[in-house]
């Protein structure tokens, strides 16, 4: 019993954290119908610099080298994100804009280049050495026998946090509202002075500030290196594709399915078989819910 | 001065193939032991791979992103079987190809899936295998099976690097010549419009299901093949070898050199495979190189690098797709065995459309709607905008069910068949809107409707096979004729998509009668004509049903409608609101209501 | 206060509008006739910068607005109800008319984003009763009210309506004319695409007839209900 509370808190939070980037891919997704594989990247580049303001990166690394200063967490998780932001807004105005001008499934295509780019931009300045870093508090928080470790806390805090600004964003504000209506109907949009570039161009500042978020939170509990994004990229577009491409917040739910099956599986099967029954299950769920699990059936 | 072009440009693309594997054949004796030779090897195998992505997803669109499974798969089995339980190698080598196609049987359900779908499933697939071979003793777990025998036919085998690099790229010929077969096939046509279409190909007759079905095997295939060589080439197999980012790497090899010609995908993989190793010196540089040269290629030029020889005089050119146009000049003596309606003068209905409705959530779009057609007539459907026209020929041809009612035709009930069944019963159609058929010629455009026809099996279209150009010779005859018939005659080259409006329509029409259909739905097929071409459009209906071919007419140039129909049915709403001669309708009342409002 | 000069339009390759002239003053209902096909919500698609114009110019008080993107024409106060109404399904009636006051965001005006849902509602009270419904749950008719209600809302300086009437039953098109005049009187001027000749010129004083692309002719309503060629733009002539 207590096993089972354990895994799923567990599952609940990893899963939080595949929805987020899943959350990610939805908003670009909504705003230009591509779906941007390079997601996960941004999930690196923001824990990656965290490590790296707060002085944690080996010497190996180029950046190490750098006269930075060493920061508090809270600054450095700050100008971190800041810089995940510029990052996507570069990766936007360089390559995706222009690839969509030839159609979301070239801009798609491209995006699998930006993750080999952006990885081989993170070798030279984080270098290939991987990471455990520390948990930035120290408590425990018991729950029905089951013990649920301080970061683990935090990243159910940060993904309701987030969650609960979105959902203020998009049914609160009128720039929300656009962004919705543009989603579901560019050229409706466009006739009423809503610029579809900008929208663009919004939703990739959405997922760059999530995704780098989700990075650092999660960085503590997994092994950190230059190439992690690669796994979260693919688990949160599974849990995209789960809660519906597109379905917003239906991502987080997906997210969260998926880290239970993962869990679950890890805990009562083989941590081995893991990855060959969650995406097994996946590919089942494909064929019996193609929209996700809120979409229409087939 | 066309056809002298042809012939130099056909001349100057067998000396290239005889050129290059001239310089492959005797590359060795100047390269001697140095590592360009292990390197081609692997080149080869890698083009393998990616030849098979050319038909998935340069022609059926169908982009997978986990193809390191089938050659895992394949290279597991061949070394299994010949190390653990000592099968002769060439036994073991045909048992993995054939394990790999099985699996890909097997999942072929996810080809239902669209586009990311796809994708995400083929991704899926590849991790599940990765952690079996990680995880099962069976497969030696992370440390995988060493000690492979090298490959061996009978009492030849195969020791030296050498005799793998002409092994390999002997099968890179054979590849390439079998891959361009299919492309170049009706087959090849049919994937190139169900990946932009799906209904512009089910109403030609083709399955889109099986052809899926059989572009992915084929590709499986060939993943199987490369992975079985590899095996024992490298004498040793390890879950590493079959990662994800290996499956990316074949798609990126055919994407960065052209993911629809033979040669670019070689080119491609010759390019990526040569910086791998190059940048092995400086490894950090290379991923950036990956991604950079992928981020241009597919903004800068999306044909990919062979899409650049394009601007090469026609000539030197390897065509990315076969948009050539070979005419056929002395007829070809072989008839279709075509059960022709049309010498029975007859005149009983072939289509009967009985209590037809169609609802769209609430709305009653076609409402309980009787009429026929009878052999040797056209009959006009004419109503404003929205009255249900289209969906009509959508209930008739398939892409929609009927909530209600029954549609007969040639006394079968065709009501619940799919799309293509309809269309192999003798229904063609034209589209309204026209369909994007980017890359087809309009001549390649026409060919397809000869799809009723061609009775074939995969293996023909694999070796180009005398009964296929028996076949293809007759469907090239057909298809120039119902060009010239059309007026298109001088246009054959020319790309459908680059057409104006009206002669895109003149163009589905073509391919309509290539398909000689017993019975022919045109939807609109004067949009966009001007006069002139009206005329001829009318005269052209006119030669048609004189042929026996009975055609159905939706079309709301009024005047054309009433001047070749021999009967007229009015809709609003869904609802049959008149029905009779040109005549009896002009003089209606509630018709000129209808269009003008009252 | 509009005015189209020579406008010349293609989809890609293809020429769909050759040497198209008009204007429409203040306080004017011009309707734009012709059977399907003819071109006319190509005009309107091309006036307001969704589609790119290959010749021709279009001012707009005075202004050159040929080839402006869509967004920037709506700020400058033209507002187009689209064909086949292009309503947000998922959102509310509600939403989708804030989204038609979308070009004020950056000055909010609360008292008179009322004022303008007020006028919509007084329009239409049918929509006020269903304001939290989904649009896409709403009849044809309903929607096409809040299509030009959220057209409304922006309180366009000309507003353009394509096709209003289509897949509309007679009465329902009926109360959407009454809802036209009813515009018309307080001086806002539109300009409409129509295939039904008559609904349309019982509301507008001007009209050009299309044919093919081309401007058939052009006249005010009363002499365009008498002439024979008319019908001919429709049925053709015997």
């Amino acid at each position: 019993m207590e096993l089972l509370i354990q895994l799923i808190l567990g599952g609940i939070s990893t899963g939080s954290i595949y929805g987020l980037i899943a959350i990610g891919y939805n908003v670009v997704y909504n705003s230009s119908r591509m779906v941007n594989f390079s997601q996960g990247e941004f999930f690196t580049f923001g824990a990656m610099l965290v490590l790296t303001f707060t002085g944690g990166l080996a010497s190996s690394a180029a950046l190490a080298h750098l006269p930075l200063p060493i920061l508090p967490l809270v600054i450095a998780i700050l100008i971190s994100v800041m810089a995940t932001v510029l990052l996507a807004l570069a990766a936007e105005r360089l390559v995706f804009r222009r690839a969509l001008k030839f159609s979301p499934f070239a801009a798609s295509n491209a995006s699998f280049g930006m993750i080999f780019l952006l990885q081989g931009v993170y070798q030279l300045i984080f270098g290939r050495d991987y990471y455990f870093t520390s948990s930035f508090m120290k408590f425990q928080v018991q729950f029905m026998g089951a013990t649920l470790a301080s970061q683990a806390v935090l990243v159910l805090l940060t993904a309701i946090g987030i969650v609960l600004i979105l959902w203020a964003y998009f049914f609160r504000t009128s720039q929300g509202l656009a962004m919705r209506a543009g989603a579901e109907n560019p050229d409706a949009a466009r006739i009423l002075g809503i610029s579809t570039t900008n929208l663009v161009r919004l939703s990739f500042i959405i997922a760059s500030v999530i995704g780098a978020l989700a990075g650092i939170v999660i960085a503590p509990m997994v092994i950190l290196g230059y190439d992690s994004g690669l796994a979260m990229t693919l688990k949160a577009f599974a849990a995209a594709i789960l809660g519906g491409l597109g379905n917003v917040f239906g991502a987080m739910v997906g997210g969260i399915v998926l880290g239970l099956m993962e869990a679950l599986a890890g805990g009562y099967i083989s941590t081995l078989y893991k990855d060959a029954i969650v995406f097994s299950l996946l590919i089942l769920i494909l064929l019996y819910r193609p929209t996700g699990i809120f979409g229409k059936s087939a | 001065m066309f056809y002298r072009k042809l012939f130099n440009r056909n001349k100057a693309k067998s000396y290239i193939w005889i050129g290059f594997f001239a310089i492959i054949a005797i590359f060795p004796l100047f390269a001697g032991e140095t590592r360009y030779v292990p390197l081609l090897v692997t080149i080869g195998l890698n083009t393998i791979i990616a030849l098979g992505l050319v038909v998935l997803f340069g022609y059926s669109g169908q982009l997978s992103l986990g193809h390191a499974t089938f050659v895992g798969v394949s290279a597991y089995i061949t070394a299994y079987l010949s190390t653990a339980l000592h099968v002769p190698t060439i036994l073991s080598l045909l048992a993995g190809v054939s394990g790999a196609l099985l699996v890909g049987l097997i999942v072929s359900p996810i080809l239902r899936l669209k586009r990311f779908y796809f994708t995400i499933s083929t991704i899926a697939l590849n991790l599940v295998f990765f952690s079996l071979w990680k995880g099962l003793p069976l497969t030696g777990r992370s440390m995988g099976i060493n000690g492979v025998p090298p490959f061996s036919l009978g009492i030849i085998t195969f020791n030296n690097i050498l005799d793998y690099y002409y092994l390999a790229w002997a099968l890179v010929a054979l590849s390439m010549w079998i891959t361009g077969n299919v492309i170049n096939s009706q087959f090849g046509r049919g994937l190139r419009v169900l990946s932009q279409d799906d209904a512009s190909a089910q109403v030609v007759g083709i399955n889109v299901t099986y052809s899926k079905i059989k572009a992915f095997l084929f590709s499986v295939a060939l993943a199987g093949l490369s992975g079985a060589v590899g095996a024992h080439y490298l004498r040793l197999v390890v879950p590493d070898m079959f990662t994800f980012s290996y499956s990316i790497g074949y798609i990126i090899m055919a994407i960065i050199g052209g993911v629809q010609s033979v040669w670019g995908v070689l080119l491609g993989s010759m390019l990526l495979t040569y910086i791998t190793e190059a940048f092995q010196v400086f490894v950090r540089f290379r991923d950036i190189f990956y991604g950079l040269a992928l981020i241009i290629v597919l903004i800068y030029v999306p044909s990919g690098l062979i899409g650049i020889l394009q601007f090469l005089p026609a000539r030197f050119r390897l065509a990315t797709s076969t948009a050539d146009f070979n005419p056929v000049k002395e007829k070809n003596p072989m008839q279709k065995e075509s059960i022709s309606l049309k010498q029975q003068n007859n005149v009983e209905p072939v289509l009967e459309v009985e209590g037809l409705s169609k609802n769209f959530g609430g709305v009653q779009a076609v409402s309980d709607l009787n009429f026929s057609v009878r052999c040797g007539q056209i009959k006009g459907i004419l109503g404003p905008n929205g009255a249900g026209k289209t969906t009509i020929f959508n209930l008739i041809s398939g892409l929609m069910t009927p909530s209600r009612g029954k549609i007969v035709f040639k006394g079968q009930d065709i009501t619940r068949y799919p799309p293509h069944a309809v269309a192999r019963q003798g229904i063609a159609r034209t589209f309204q809107v026209i369909r994007p058929l980017a890359d087809l010629s309009v001549f390649e455009n026409a060919l397809l409707g000869w799809e009723r026809w061609f009775k074939v099996g995969f293996h023909d279209i694999m070796i180009n096979s005398p009964k296929i150009r028996r076949q293809e010779a007759e469907a090239r005859r057909c298809a120039s004729e119902n060009i010239e018939l059309v007026g298109l005659k001088g246009t054959e080259a020319k790309m459908f998509a680059k057409l104006p409006v009206g002669q895109q329509k003149l163009n589905q029409i073509a391919r309509a009668l290539t398909f000689d259909p017993d019975l022919l739905l045109l939807d609109e097929p004067a949009g966009g004509l001007n006069d002139t071409e009206i005329k001829n459009l009318a005269e052209l209906l006119r030669t048609l049903v004189k042929r026996g071919v009975c055609i159905l007419l939706v079309e709301h140039n009024v005047n054309l409608v009433m001047s070749i129909c021999d009967e007229i049915l009015v809709l609003d709403f869904g609802e049959k609101i008149a029905e009779g001669t040109p005549k009896e309708i002009r003089s209606n009342p509630k018709v000129k209501a209808a269009y003008l409002g009252e | 206060m509009l005015e189209v000069k020579n406008l010349e339009v293609c989809y890609g390759a293809i020429q769909v509008l050759w040497d198209v002239s008009l204007n429409i003053d203040s306080g004017e209902v011009v309707a734009l006739l012709g059977a399907n096909g003819a071109g006319k919500s190509t005009i309107l698609k091309s006036i307001i910068g969704l589609l790119p114009t290959k010749s021709g110019k279009v001012t707009f008080d005075g202004r050159d607005i040929t080839g402006l993107p869509a967004e920037n024409i709506a700020r400058r106060g033209i507002s187009l109800v689209p064909e086949g109404r292009q309503l947000f399904g998922s959102l509310s009636v509600l939403e989708n008319l804030l989204l038609g006051a979308y070009v004020h965001h950056r000055k909010l005006d609360t008292r008179k984003l009322a004022q303008d849902l007020n006028f919509v509602y007084d329009l239409f009270p049918v929509l006020k009763e269903r304001s939290e419904t989904a649009a896409a749950n709403l009849s044809g008719g309903q929607q096409q009210m809040v299509a030009i209600g959220r057209g409304l809302m922006s309180r366009p300086k000309l507003l353009l309506l394509d096709e209003v009437s289509l897949g509309l039953a007679p009465l329902l098109i009926k109360e959407i004319y009454k809802a036209v005049n009813y515009l018309h009187s307080q001086g806002i001027p539109i300009l409409l695409v129509e295939q039904l000749a008559n609904v349309a010129l019982a509301s507008a004083q001007r009209a050009y007839v299309f044919q093919s692309g081309k401007l058939f002719f052009s006249g005010t309503a009363c002499e365009l209900l008498e002439t024979e060629k008319f019908t001919t733009a429709y049925f053709g002539g015997r």
